[in-house]
């Protein structure tokens, strides 16, 4: 039964991500105009003809759609996804790349943002209506309102105060005495055993980090509040404190698990809409991740790099929530497709 | 319909501080929005035209807010010259048009596909179900980024990638309120009495599922101000075509590059995306406890 929920879900998982692909292909597509002209940068001059012909025949324009469609997947899975007109590097290595710089703070953000939205919103739903729930509701309803990238620029202005620098992923000094294995400065550096280096990357990732658990903080949050005070009105809880068993212990025990299958409901889309937080941070910060590299594609008009961002992005999503909902699975019993 | 709905504002109104607070902070944007759009101080500078007064001022670093010569810049000058206040203002109508096109056109998509989701045959359920998952995943901020690049910047490009990003998830919430609505007796009634499927689509299951999603709705679209002006901010403000609109979020993404001597370009429109986000997310929290009883128990039996 359960192998066969896995099965049935990784299905479902695959032929999204070919929907996926198909999509980012149909949206090469659907240019106004010839869309190699589009694809190439929108060229000028004497050689645009040239190039305008390049992208024809890597795009293969010239065959039945079909045949495009089967074509692009396989040149996806085998990461031939053309050349950055930007940075005038494989698209596969640099959306990688950037996609690793990103994961990076959405992890930190989220090892921080679950335990304390936990403690916070148990807190609130305990002391229901008092004032220490009042408080919570407002930072909480504040921090959720409040543009992360704005908050991203106070705190540039006041670490400029202070004069800390954390621009950049890594001081230019550790940048190339250690080398480069999954992406990521704070594993690299570990692995490379220069816990100088360490010590720099991490204290860099941390302000955009705690920056971008502010969301998914006032997010759990709310949904552990309101979902903890209801779970605290039902019979099983009274029942257990007429028993004489401690209240924290009943809650940890029991209420607070209950809670699990909901936060994780909602996990994929906090997780979405944290990616577009951190993309902005990351603007504000300096670090290379997907949002620095995207603003950097645009004036270029680096077609060929924002669709393969797309595209890997949304396949890391979509792996991530398949092992959510496996995860989710093996945990509570009851779901189903 | 009509005396129902302004005698339930009236209610909430009166019971809700929540909601209060929330209606009066986005009348207030309203009230900005209008006054932005008849007479803003300085209505070329804040519609970005460049005009002789700031032409005067260019090569020169903006004003200070408060300390500039004239006391009609209250919030100092942008980078070039024009006056934040009016840009501001006119950005509010802006911000507001943005969030009620994007709220309706995906409650409208959402609503549609959704209900046929549910009531219709399996082949159409599966592909629909397929295609909000298949919606949901895709990053909003990058499908702007590609339309950025195949229709150029403006409101219209960042307007339908959040669309076309937002309606999964009130085609999901729709389709699960129908999927359970269309076992219960009433509906299988109506089936067997010869009701048609439209009449019982828009005389039970529309206005059964409507009060859910809008009350979602509300409270969605204080996230959708935030997503709107991100993606504007990062994209918006990437191309280097024009820097005319005077959308809150791309404001900010120019005057990004001065943070360090010109502070006052990025807080002052994000201190009113602030306002704006949270008066529609405490509506938005007025409307959800108002509408569900369980969340207006008396709470403190514990403890």
């Amino acid at each position: 039964m359960l192998l066969a929920y896995i099965l049935k879900r990784i299905g479902l998982s695959i032929l999204v991500i070919l929907g996926i692909i198909a999509l980012s292909y149909i949206m090469i597509y659907i240019m106004p105009g010839n869309p190699a002209y589009a694809w190439v940068g929108k060229p000028k001059g004497p050689k645009a003809a040239e190039a305008i012909q390049v992208a024809i025949r890597e795009l293969g324009l010239d065959r039945p759609f079909h045949v495009q469609l089967y074509d692009v997947t396989m040149r996806f899975f085998a990461f031939n996804w053309g050349v950055s007109l930007r940075f005038k590097q494989p698209v596969a290595t640099i959306a990688i790349r950037s996609l690793v710089a990103t994961l990076e703070l959405l992890v930190i953000a989220y090892i921080l943002a679950i335990p304390l939205g936990t403690l916070a919103g148990t807190y609130a739903a305990l002391y229901r209506g008092c004032l220490g729930d009042k408080i919570v509701y407002t930072v909480t309803s504040v921090l959720i309102a409040s543009p992360r990238f704005w908050l991203a620029a106070l705190a540039v202005m006041l670490l400029q105060v202070f004069n800390v620098s954390v621009f950049g992923r890594i001081g230019v000094e550790y940048q190339t005495s250690i080398n480069i294995v999954t992406g990521s400065y704070i594993i690299d550096s570990l692995i490379s055993l220069r816990f100088d280096a360490f010590l720099d990357a991490l204290t860099r990732a941390l302000p955009p980090a705690i920056l971008a658990s502010l969301y998914p903080f006032a997010l759990i949050t709310r949904i552990v509040r309101l979902s903890l005070s209801e779970k605290l009105h039902e019979e099983y809880f009274r029942q257990a404190l007429s028993y004489g068993i401690k209240g924290l212990y009943v809650v940890r025990r029991y209420a607070l698990r209950s809670v699990i299958p909901v936060l994780a409901q909602v996990m994929g889309a906090t997780i979405a809409y944290s990616l577009i937080d951190i993309a902005t941070i990351e603007n504000v910060f300096g670090r290379d991740g997907v949002g620095v590299t995207l603003a950097k594609a645009i004036p270029y008009n680096d077609y060929p790099l924002i669709i393969g961002l797309l595209t890997l992005v949304s396949i890391a999503f979509v792996i991530a929530f398949t092992i959510a909902d496996i995860v989710h699975k093996l945990i509570d019993p009851r779901v189903r497709i | 319909m009509n005396r129902q709905v302004t005698s339930m504002l009236s209610k909430l109104l009166r019971k809700s501080l929540k909601f209060r607070l929330g209606f009066a902070i986005t009348l207030a944007m309203v009230l900005m929005g209008i006054i932005g759009l008849v007479t803003p101080p300085y209505r070329d500078e804040g519609w970005g035209l460049v005009t002789p007064g700031t032409l005067a001022k260019q090569g020169l670093p903006p004003c200070l807010p408060l300390s500039c010569p004239t006391p009609l810049h209250p919030f100092g000058t942008d980078e070039m010259g024009r006056d934040l206040l009016s840009r501001i203002l006119v950005g509010a109508h802006i911000a507001l048009i943005q969030v009620s096109s994007v709220l309706l056109l995906s409650l409208f998509i959402g609503i549609f596909l959704g209900i046929l989701a549910g009531y219709s045959n399996r082949v159409i359920e599966k592909l629909l179900s397929y295609l909000t998952e298949l919606f949901m995943i895709v990053p909003s901020f990058i499908v702007a980024a590609a339309f950025v690049v195949i229709f150029g910047r403006g409101m219209l490009t960042v307007v339908m990638a959040l669309v076309l990003t937002w309606w999964p998830w009130y085609a999901r919430t729709a389709y699960t309120i129908v999927r359970g609505l269309r076992e219960l007796d009433f509906i299988v009634l109506c089936e067997v009495m010869g009701g048609s499927k439209a009449y019982i689509i828009f005389r039970h299951l529309l206005p059964n599922t409507l009060s859910t999603i809008l009350v979602q709705a509300i409270g969605d679209s204080g996230s959708i101000v935030i997503e709107m002006a991100s993606i504007n901010f990062l994209i918006g403000s990437a191309s280097l075509q024009s820097i005319d609109m005077p959308e809150w979020g791309m404001i900010m993404g120019y005057g990004l590059r001065y943070i360090r001597t010109f502070w006052w370009i990025v807080i002052y429109p994000g201190i009113f995306l602030l306002l704006l986000a949270l008066g529609l997310i405490l509506m938005g929290d007025g409307l959800s406890e108002y509408m569900s009883p369980v969340l207006r128990r008396r709470w403190g039996t514990w403890i």
